[in-house]
């Protein structure tokens, strides 16, 4: 199944992303797909979930990372609704790792932007999401989807660099069987 | 370096009297009295207290006494889970020491512990797949936000 289709990045800036009302700078190569965030075990989507921007950074090793003041903000969750399940150790300092599921929007195909009527695909993440705590300063930053993620979630990425786009998947029933069987 | 003191006759035919049980010896001098066991025996032992401290305060700062319970539950079982081919890539979860069930998706599992009315600070679900660390430790993440490099300012 197609979860992200020739999702597109620029080489060169490209206008900010509105978030609530807030201008986010999107830098040059950075690829911004949309997500939602919800409390884990939802027996299904609940359309409405609020949608915002992450940027999907396969060189982070975490799954999910986002500040407080974005969960509250843009996910529309307080940090207590979510379990604490561990921490994540960060420059010798200690942050929560809370207990929740990430949904990730489909875009509409060869576009940047999220595709209205699309389903989203709930991600599992044993470990949770990193909550760090305040605001992100001295500018907005985007949270992070890590390779964590979609590792966890067996999703086969694509980046396609000649025309700067990428594509998500989870993997198709022929390929689940010969692995499998391998 | 430690020293390997070597047996006194005495003391092995002591050894070998007792079977493998410990044997107790006193120092003359400070009327002290030490046990003496094999390696094999020490190294069992130093394992069952190193499972019995349990992790560090630190590492588990903030999770709930309850879904601490049941992780340690999980990773106890985890290595039998594993060796059941049928379970690999599910989920697993426990309310405490007991298993709940096994599932393909936490979804269910979930579903599960709420129709059962598990208190939400008491429970853990884990996916059974290998994996390098127990689920309350600490993960170790790279410095990612500009802000974490604020107390690292730029080189003139």
């Amino acid at each position: 199944m197609k979860i992200l289709n020739r999702l597109t990045y620029a080489a060169e800036q490209t206008p900010p992303v509105t978030v609530r009302g807030q201008a986010v700078m999107v830098k040059p190569h950075q690829v911004v797909l949309w997500v939602s965030v919800s409390v884990r075990g939802l027996v299904k989507w609940d359309s409405r979930t609020p949608v915002f921007p992450a940027i999907l950074d396969t060189g982070n090793t975490f799954t999910f990372s986002i500040f407080q003041s974005q969960l509250i903000q843009w996910a529309g969750i307080r940090p207590e609704l979510l379990r604490v399940l561990g921490q994540i150790r960060l420059a010798g300092r200690y942050y929560p790792r809370r207990e929740a599921d990430v949904w990730l929007h489909p875009n509409l195909p060869g576009k940047r932007d999220v595709q209205p009527s699309g389903q989203p695909v709930r991600l599992n993440l044993e470990k949770g999401i990193a909550v760090y705590p305040g605001t992100a300063t001295p500018a907005p930053h985007l949270p992070l989807l890590g390779l964590q993620a979609l590792t966890e979630n067996d999703l086969y990425l694509t980046v396609d660099g000649q025309r700067r786009q990428v594509s998500l998947r989870s993997l198709d029933w022929q390929t689940r069987i010969l692995r499998w069987l391998s | 370096m430690v020293l390997a003191l070597e047996l006194t006759e005495q003391q092995r035919q002591a050894i070998e009297a007792q079977g493998g049980r410990p044997v107790e010896v006193i120092d003359p001098a400070t009327n002290r009295l030490y046990v003496l066991v094999s390696a094999e025996t020490f190294a069992r032992v130093q394992r069952l207290l190193e499972q019995e401290k349990g992790p560090e305060p630190e590492e588990t700062a903030g999770i709930p006494p309850g879904i601490l319970r049941s992780q340690q539950a999980f990773w106890r079982d985890l290595p039998e889970l594993l060796k059941n081919r049928r379970h690999y890539l599910k989920w697993a979860a426990y309310h405490g020491d007991e298993r709940i069930g096994i599932g393909s998706t936490p979804t269910e599992l979930i579903r599960e512990i709420l129709r059962q009315g598990i208190p939400r600070e008491d429970y853990y679900v884990g996916r059974i797949q290998p994996q390098d660390l127990p689920p309350w430790e600490p993960i170790e993440v790279e410095p990612i936000h500009l802000h974490h490099l604020e107390d690292f300012p730029p080189e003139a």
